[in-house]
């Protein structure tokens, strides 16, 4: 059974429904509407992203469904990226975006680590010009944090 | 990139401390998502200007160590999960005053010793140790709680007696605490639950001896922290615990116990603990009854995890008359050798994961493995192993984890049989089977379950041949190489078998009672051997076929004995015994036999037909029994 996904620019998407259903959002809107052959407009996926999501629904379509572990420990680790989601990876945020708007959490996760691993090692003028942030501290809150940072351990 | 509170928030969780703490440096909407991430979570160790580096060089470190507490100070509202050694309690609990934890970990301690403690040698404690003092008089609040009898007063110092009760203080102030650690065994600091000590001098076993005090203690304790899902906790007390998780622990739904433990199957039999959900034994191997108790005590649990389960010598008598077992709940198990739930006769039918520093090493272990845990298709092994290092202060172990998919039998493709124990950790395609163990049926379950088996080679493959006959139709239709040693066929002795040949040779004599007896078992000899043949012979694919016997004493082979006794014995290589049923195979280029006084046990007219059908002739062989196209 196949479903038609249509993006923010009007493209429509043929999509094998066990595929689609990888997305927690349209599985629920499938269950809401039923049997129906009425297409599904996603809104805030542009066609150039939505492609890359069911390249890796499909990839991914095998996969067992994620039970969430019973652990409160809310750090996790970022370096066990599977070869495949790492090149996958290097295209850019608006998969981040569109993963989390499509309640994927597999592929959210995929994408908050690897932005995590970008994030590590670099200082925060290095963080602010990759993300293209503007300081906003004054100057003494600057120097106050300048005096307490430094004292944490890399793990 | 323009990446939402939501997303930052979730990428935050994935970072480290230090990675989280720039972060929060980076602009003020920032700081305010990773700045409660970072403090969520808080461990001492992470922290280098109040762990050990700190100590080293206490007074160089004075001045951030001060900034570094009013950090904390600062931010102890955020705190959630607060991992800390003993030396750092009193300041968690008096002057941080943190009450909003909904974890705590005692840790081991870094650094420095209650000595240096209680000297305020570093400065990060000294006023803080003189304010302590001073309310120490004061507040006696919880002094009931933890009461001056559970401790020993020749032993415990005065140091052990404040640090417990602060410990104790700490955790009463977080009524919303929901896990408890004890990442050390045996605290020399803090009696954590103040009831296990060394029963005589040197033991290093230690009993669970619950005082009068101890048990009070104990029991005003634990209604306070009825929010607890998670307690581990290295006490011998797990009897008293077991008997009170139910019903004063309602929440628990996590126990992990680091300690040996002697509690009595029957006793947690009679006080169920339905909520409990992970198990975990770190160091006390069980016996197969304490196992058994859990599974019917805990029909709630999904994952378990102890460290081994033997049998006693008294359970093997009774192991025979204990029901199946079967819990449908569990779905992980650490065990380092399943084997024993096989003996435990407990069967988990929905345990896809094993973990464990075990392989099974043959086919009947993997079948036993199967039988306990028929859908377990991951085994995941941590075995640890020294680290290789030329200097000798580096005594760091790693361990070596890798992961196994656990064959089913009906993949196997090659089956060896081998005479040492061999730890083979690749079962994948082919298994081994062991010479000690010989299990004609088990074997046969092969033949018939395994339909892409094409080579059964190596000595000790024993079949009795009733087994064959009786056994469902083989899969294993692809078979090309076959060594088998069919055993348990009832031949003639040497003597019924002369007198036999006597009578044959001198023709119309009738025969006597005993000369009828010989006949009737050879032809019924015949029958049984004629059915192993047709058996064998639908293997149409075979190439090589040996029928041994390797390994039995030469009597057993064509019934040496000279009694006048029928004799389990091996196949006889003749027309008579049915050798013709084999005439279906079309491409055999080798086919032995198990040797007789030095000459092949093999008569002239089915040498005959191997030359016909098959163009094979006899040749001589180191093995003796060997004959090849």
């Amino acid at each position: 059974m196949t479903v038609i996904l249509v993006s923010s620019d009007n493209q429509d998407f043929k999509v094998d429904k066990e595929v689609a259903e990888r997305s927690i959002l349209i599985k629920n809107m499938l269950e809401d509407v039923g049997e129906s052959d009425s297409p599904i407009p996603l809104p805030n996926v542009t066609a150039a992203v939505l492609t890359k999501v069911i390249e890796y629904c499909e990839h991914h379509r095998n996969d067992p469904v994620q039970v969430p572990e019973e652990t409160d420990d809310p750090r996790k680790r970022s370096n066990d990226i599977e070869e495949w989601d790492m090149k996958f990876m290097q295209v850019d945020h608006e998969i981040i975006l569109a993963a989390n708007y499509l309640d994927i959490k597999p592929l959210l996760d995929v994408g908050c680590k690897t932005v995590a691993n970008i994030i590590k090692g670099k200082t925060p003028e290095e963080i602010r010009k990759a993300f293209n942030i503007v300081n906003d501290f004054t100057p003494e809150e600057e120097a106050q944090i300048k005096k307490e940072n430094e004292w944490a351990e890399d793990r | 990139m323009v990446l939402t509170p939501v997303i930052l928030t979730r990428i935050g969780h994935f970072l480290t401390v230090k990675s989280c703490d720039t972060c929060a440096a980076v602009c003020k909407q920032w700081r305010d998502i990773f700045t409660p991430i970072l403090w969520h979570k808080f461990d001492h160790s992470t922290w280098r200007v109040i762990s050990e580096h700190a100590f080293l060089f206490p007074d160089q470190f004075q001045e951030e160590q001060e900034v570094m507490m009013a950090r904390v100070l600062e931010h102890k509202d955020l705190i959630r999960d607060l991992t800390i050694d003993h030396h750092k309690i009193m300041h968690a609990t008096r002057i941080a005053a943190l009450t909003k934890l909904s974890s705590l970990t005692l840790d081991s301690p870094t650094g420095m010793s209650v000595d240096d403690f209680r000297k305020g040698s570093v400065p990060f404690f000294r006023q803080f140790i003189a304010e302590s003092l001073e309310a120490e008089e004061e507040d006696n609040m919880f002094d009931n709680e933890v009461p001056e009898d559970i401790f020993q007063p020749l032993n415990d110092s005065v140091e052990v007696v404040n640090l417990t009760r602060t410990y104790w203080r700490l955790v009463l102030m977080n009524p919303g605490l929901q896990r408890l650690t004890f990442k050390i065994r045996n605290p020399r600091y803090i009696w954590p639950l103040g009831v296990d000590k060394p029963t005589g001098h040197g033991s290093s076993n230690l009993a669970a001896v619950l005082t009068s005090a101890s048990t009070l203690f104990l029991t005003n304790l634990l209604p306070n922290l009825r929010c607890l899902t998670h307690l581990e906790i290295g006490q011998n007390a797990d009897e008293f615990l077991f008997l009170h998780i139910g019903t004063a622990l309602p929440s628990l739904r996590s126990f992990v116990h680091s300690e040996y433990s002697q509690f009595d199957p029957d006793t947690l039999i009679e006080h169920p603990l339905p909520n409990l959900q992970n198990l975990v034994f770190r160091i006390a191997v069980l016996s197969t009854a304490q196992v058994r108790a859990i599974i019917v005590a805990l029909p709630g649990l999904r994952s378990l995890s102890i460290p081994g389960c033997n049998i006693t010598k008294e359970e093997i008598f009774e192991a025979d008359l204990w029901e199946e077992l079967v819990h449908p709940m569990l779905t992980t198990i650490s065990v380092n050798d399943p084997s024993g739930f096989v003996q435990a006769r407990i069967k988990c039918p929905n345990v896809r994961v094993i973990n464990g520093a075990f392989f099974p090493a043959n086919y009947l272990a993997l079948q036993r493995l199967l039988k306990a845990f028929p859908v377990a298709n991951r085994l995941e092994t941590r075995l640890e192993t020294p680290k290789l290092s030329e200097t000798e202060d580096n005594e760091e172990e790693f361990e070596v984890q890798s992961e196994h998919q656990i064959p089913r039998p009906c993949m196997i493709k090659t089956l060896v049989a081998y005479n040492v124990w061999g730890a083979s950790n690749r079962i994948d395609r082919y298994a081994r089977f062991d010479l000690r163990e010989r299990r004609s049926r088990e074997l046969i379950g092969l033949f018939v379950g395994c339909p892409r088996l094409k080579e059964c080679r190596g000595k000790g493959h024993d079949i009795l041949a009733d087994d064959i006959i009786g056994s469902a139709e083989w899969t294993c239709l692809g078979m090309k190489k076959l060594e088998l040693d069919v055993v348990g066929v009832l031949r003639l002795s040497l003597g019924q078998e002369s007198r036999l040949n006597t009578w044959r040779r001198k023709g119309s004599k009738a025969l006597t009672e005993a000369e009828q007896d010989a006949m009737d078992l050879q032809l019924f000899s015949y029958e049984i051997q004629r059915q192993v043949y047709v058996r064998l012979g639908r293997l149409r694919e075979l190439e090589e076929l040996h029928l041994g016997p390797h390994s039995l004493p030469r009597t057993e082979v064509v019934g040496i004995a000279i009694e006048d006794e029928a004799v389990p014995g091996g196949l006889e290589m003749s027309l008579a015994s049915g050798l013709a049923e084999l005439g279906g195979i079309e491409n055999l280029q080798k086919i032995g036999f198990g040797m007789v006084f030095q000459t092949p046990g093999i008569e002239a007219d089915a040498l005959a037909l191997l030359w016909e059908r098959w163009s094979i002739k006899q040749e001589p062989s180191y093995e003796g029994y060997c004959i090849c196209r």
